[in-house]
């Protein structure tokens, strides 16, 4: 099963966004598929569950990490 | 426990001709769907009581819409399907609209944020649809988040009387589809609140006057990670300080609170209503007024004087401010079948409509140039119009 976040960068100082960009960067972390980039610094990915761990270690020293949040039809 | 037997149903429209249809028969919690359209089915013998454990739900099939309403069961287990009449199309109109003769609706631009065609389907070909980034970006539009969508923009359409050509273009409203794109998830679809976010975003940009949004989130303040705005924030700010009314809808179940963003002060909650006479046996419209009935928060079971029972169902309660009809409203759809909507998703533009006209008729020209009313005289105008809810008597009726 894979979990729904919406990413944002927040810190573009940081050395990992010295060698690719934001999206590169995240395409590139295991387990993780981006569904849409909404911007060059944000995007909609989806995050096997036994990666989550890992992958939110490493991004949350660059960038904002939150629950997708969906909307329904009414 | 006693045996079950079955038996062949048929289904034919109203002049006995035989039609294709969809059965859910359901058992206690459970259900099964017949697999294929037909006009005959296979059914326990026990679906003539539609008692609390069997229960029979008989659908024509016909692209996804239900222009027929059940006439009677014969006992040679015959299910006639009648059309919808045409007299019966549009008592939600009647509600609303006393007059008429009074739709125009000059110069208002209004934002519908929906699932919708790639292209606008036939007798709605003169709404826009916005170049916004969305609609070029990737997901999917599945059908059905589609058909919402031009339902929606059908009944706006509808009730400005837009594409009937009796009006010059600069006289009407310009109606503009924001079309909205899921995302799949572990097999499922999902309208992200970022899409209907920027979505918004790009509404105000394009000077929007009243945005319409079919749809919701439930509010769950105490989900939110530390530091996360509340969903639909920022655009709400932007939406007031442009003077951009949002008419949103509030929730379909009675048991539920008021979803975001209806709930937001600053945004017109819009509730649903129904006519007893005017719901179909076995619709979602029966089951929301069974709910209604059911409700014990206050009596949402009233009788008009005009129209006979009405019922008011959905959520209802803080953030919910007015409610128009959204439970078994009829319209005509592309193809000129009659359809029939229920949700409060089908109320919300009906009010957005009506708002349009109210909007219209407030706007001043002053030194040449239009002066549009702030959304605050428009809320305090259409009060005026209405019995809000929580007052006496409370179903809000508009006679405008």
């Amino acid at each position: 099963m894979s979990v729904g976040l919406f990413v944002s960068l927040h810190n573009e100082s940081h050395p990992v966004m010295a060698e690719a960009t934001f999206q590169a960067w995240l395409s590139r972390q295991e387990g993780v598929t981006v569904i849409s980039a909404e911007s060059p610094f944000s995007a909609t990915v989806s995050v096997e569950e036994e990666k989550m761990d890992r992958f939110i270690d490493a991004a949350s020293q660059l960038c904002s990490i939150r629950k997708l949040r969906t909307v329904k039809l009414l | 426990m006693p045996e079950l037997r079955n038996v062949t149903i048929k289904t034919f429209d109203e002049k006995r001709r035989p039609i294709k249809s969809h059965v859910r028969l359901i058992v206690g919690g459970d259900f099964r769907d017949s697999p294929e359209p037909s006009h005959w089915h296979v059914v326990p013998s026990s679906i003539g009581y539609l008692g609390l454990r069997y229960q029979l739900v008989i659908e024509a099939h016909d692209e996804g819409y239900h222009p027929f309403r059940l006439e009677e069961c014969t006992t040679d287990k015959e299910i006639i399907l009648r059309k919808i009449s045409e007299e019966s199309i549009g008592w939600a109109e009647r509600f609303v609209l006393g007059d008429r003769g009074r739709r125009k609706c000059n110069a208002i631009k209004i934002g519908i944020i929906d699932g919708y065609p790639p292209s606008s389907p036939k007798g709605l070909r003169h709404i826009a649809i916005a170049k916004w980034s969305n609609a070029k970006g990737p997901g999917v539009v599945s059908p059905d988040i589609m058909a919402h969508g031009v339902n929606v923009v059908n009944l706006v359409s509808n009730f400005l009387a837009l594409g009937d050509g009796s009006d010059s273009d600069s006289e009407r409203p310009e109606v503009v589809v924001y079309p909205v794109h899921c995302r799949t998830i572990n097999g499922m679809q999902f309208l992200p609140i970022d899409v209907i976010e920027a979505a918004l975003q790009a509404a105000v940009a394009d000077g929007c006057d009243i945005i319409n949004l079919s749809l919701g989130i439930e509010d769950d303040a105490t989900d939110l990670v530390h530091g996360e705005l509340v969903p639909f924030s920022r655009e709400l700010l932007l939406a007031k300080s442009n003077n951009v009314i949002i008419v949103a809808a509030t929730g379909n179940e009675v048991s539920e609170k008021v979803h975001l963003p209806a709930n937001n002060d600053f945004v017109f909650g819009i509730g649903m209503l129904g006519l007893a006479s005017e719901v179909t046996v076995g619709s979602a419209a029966e089951r929301y007024m069974m709910e209604a009935e059911r409700s014990i928060d206050f009596n949402r079971v009233a009788d008009d004087p005009r129209f006979g029972r009405v019922f008011v169902a959905g959520a209802v309660g803080k953030g919910a401010d007015f409610v128009f009809p959204g439970c078994g409203v009829c319209l005509v759809d592309n193809a000129g079948r009659p359809v029939e909507v229920s949700g409060t998703s089908f109320a919300a533009p009906i009010a957005t409509a009506v708002l349009a006209r109210v909007m219209s008729d407030m706007q001043l020209y002053v030194n040449g140039s239009m002066v549009r009313p702030s959304a605050d005289e428009v809320w305090e105008r259409v009060r005026g119009l209405t019995v809000r809810l929580g007052e006496e008597p409370w179903f809000a009726t508009i006679r405008y």
